[in-house]
């Protein structure tokens, strides 16, 4: 019963591998298997007969006569450079594909970081630079880096300063205030001051501070600082606009982080705040520190000033990103076109 | 011998790669009877197999930089039968008339008649040609491929699985199911088959 089965799929093998078989392709062991078969079975002599005569018949089909020769004119020569310069150009074309694409990657995942307030957009990175900053400082040591949230307040005040005419300024606004908000942190941590990424990093520090919670910081702190030096300046500049209900919502951690390291030199409504570097949680100072706020508003054009002035740098991005899309869009048109045209086998 | 051979194609395709024509076309002379052969028998119509050989020359210099050595025979056959497959296709969208193509085979046989053979032997190798040729005509594309590679042209299956691009198990089913096919045509056909091997299907069957 078994044998017949093992024999009927042995002979059902050797049917299948009379082509190779006759061909010679067949392995050493397996051609041994097939003489032993085809001694003991009259089907498969058959077929072994009809198969060989069917490639017999084929091999005597003759060549057809070559009608004329195929050499290439020495003109093709030509066609050999074109497809060189193909070759060339769609190789460059990949790479900047590539290239292009990975700026878009970079920018939009940028962006995404911006939008969700992950990473801070330049005004309030400012702001939320200190905000961390100040903490930090605050909890080692409530004397230390006097001299860095002095420099950020002036740079804030600058930066979002609708008239030229301010006395104090001799900056120019925004890139000079970014880069001294950047370079706030970078002594502590970080070497490379061009690089946003350190911002980006110690932005998640503190407890992942919103970023309209990060620029109401900002202010708050500007607000607290300025008062130094720059207060009169910025009284006489800005409006008063005291936006309270907008302030009375943003003392949430924020602000408090922010004005917890405020330094002793300062006068003003945050110096209400007392510097107590043990207990300068920010939570316990929000609550404390919610009356100061509204008088502060005064610095608050300089916030909404900042809110507005948020969009260009967006906006920016946005047009960077459209023209690395138009670009990567063109590109992807030229690989396709040259991938058409360039000739292949 | 055939060492010295296969080095001094190597020096024949590195010159013809860097764009030397004369180098290409004593490639050409050397593979072109066989491509054009097997554009034949995949298109049955000899314009055609010319157009497709001629393209497949051309294609092959111009692509030649991006030969990265193998079996060039091989290579040189997997251009052509990829233009003689864009022949086909370009053929089948426009078919040409049945009459126009019965005038082409008739005016350009491929079997030239030796002196001494009587006209009937000629005329029976001739039917013998147009039935196989029939009978390689029903099978399935890529059957139909290896088995005029195979059993017409007498590539290895090796060479095969480099041409059709397909690994060389595949190369022997493909080869033995077009062989069993080809032969029940042309036992279905009677008598181009010797009356011995009409006899042996006819026990076959009882």
């Amino acid at each position: 019963m078994f044998s017949k089965l093992r024999e009927q799929r042995n002979h059902n093998y050797i049917k299948e591998n009379l082509s190779a078989y006759i061909d010679g392709e067949l392995d050493q062991k397996h051609v041994g298997r097939v003489r032993e078969h085809l001694e003991q079975c009259g089907e498969c002599q058959r077929e072994l007969a009809l198969l060989r005569a069917t490639v017999r018949h084929m091999h005597s089909l003759p060549r057809p006569s070559l009608p004329r020769s195929f050499v290439l004119a020495p003109s093709a020569v030509s066609g050999q450079r074109q497809i060189r310069r193909w070759d060339t150009s769609f190789a460059v074309l990949r790479g900047a594909a590539v290239t292009v694409s990975l700026m878009l990657v970079l920018l939009l995942s940028g962006e995404a970081l911006l939008a969700t307030g992950v990473l801070p957009t330049g005004m309030s990175r400012l702001a939320s630079d200190e905000a961390m900053a100040r903490p930090m400082v605050a909890q080692e040591d409530g004397v230390m880096t006097l001299a860095e949230p002095e420099e950020a307040s002036k740079a804030a005040p600058l930066e979002m300063a609708p008239l030229p005419s301010e006395p104090e300024r001799d900056m120019v606004p925004e890139k000079e205030a970014e880069v001294q908000g950047q370079a706030l942190v970078l002594p502590e941590s970080m070497p490379d001051p061009t690089d946003d990424a350190p911002a980006a990093e110690i932005a998640h520090e503190p407890s992942m501070i919103p970023q309209v919670e990060a620029e109401m910081a900002g202010e708050g702190v500007s607000a607290g600082d300025t008062l130094t030096d720059e207060r009169s300046a910025l009284e006489e500049a800005l409006p008063p606009d005291p936006l309270p209900e907008s302030l009375e919502e943003s003392v949430g951690d924020a602000p408090a982080a922010a004005i917890a390291g405020i330094p002793d030199d300062a006068h003003g409504p945050a110096a209400m705040v007392e510097a107590s570097p043990e207990e300068l949680m920010p939570e316990e100072e929000a609550a404390r520190i919610a009356e100061p706020v509204p008088q502060d508003a005064r610095e608050l054009p300089v916030a909404v000033e900042s809110e507005a002035g948020l969009p260009p740098f967006r906006a920016a991005i946005q047009q960077i990103g459209a023209v690395l899309g138009g670009l990567l869009l063109m590109v992807l048109g030229g690989l396709l076109w040259v991938g058409h045209k360039r000739p292949r086998i | 011998m055939e060492l010295t051979k296969a080095r001094n194609e190597e020096r024949i395709i590195a010159a013809a790669q860097q764009g030397d024509v004369a180098a290409f076309n004593e490639l050409v002379l050397t593979y072109q009877e066989i491509a054009y052969s097997v554009a034949y028998r995949i298109l049955g119509n000899r314009d055609a197999a010319m157009d497709a050989t001629q393209e497949a020359f051309l294609k092959g210099f111009q692509a030649l930089p991006r030969f990265r050595g193998g079996s060039f025979k091989a290579w040189v056959l997997r251009i052509t039968t990829n233009c003689a497959y864009d022949q086909l296709r370009y053929k089948q969208r426009r078919p040409s008339s049945p009459i126009d193509d019965l005038v082409e085979d008739d005016e350009h046989s491929t079997l030239l008649q030796a002196d001494e053979e009587p006209p009937d032997a000629y005329m029976e190798r001739q039917e013998l040609n147009d039935v196989i040729q029939e009978g390689i005509d029903t099978l399935p594309e890529d059957q139909r491929l290896v088995l005029i590679l195979s059993d017409i042209e007498g590539l290895s299956y090796n060479e095969i699985a480099q041409t059709t691009t397909v690994s060389l198990g595949t190369v022997k089913s493909r080869l033995s199911r077009a062989r069993a096919k080809l032969r029940d045509f042309l036992l279905d056909q009677g008598e181009l088959l010797p009356s011995r091997l009409r006899l042996d299907n006819e026990s076959l069957n009882e």
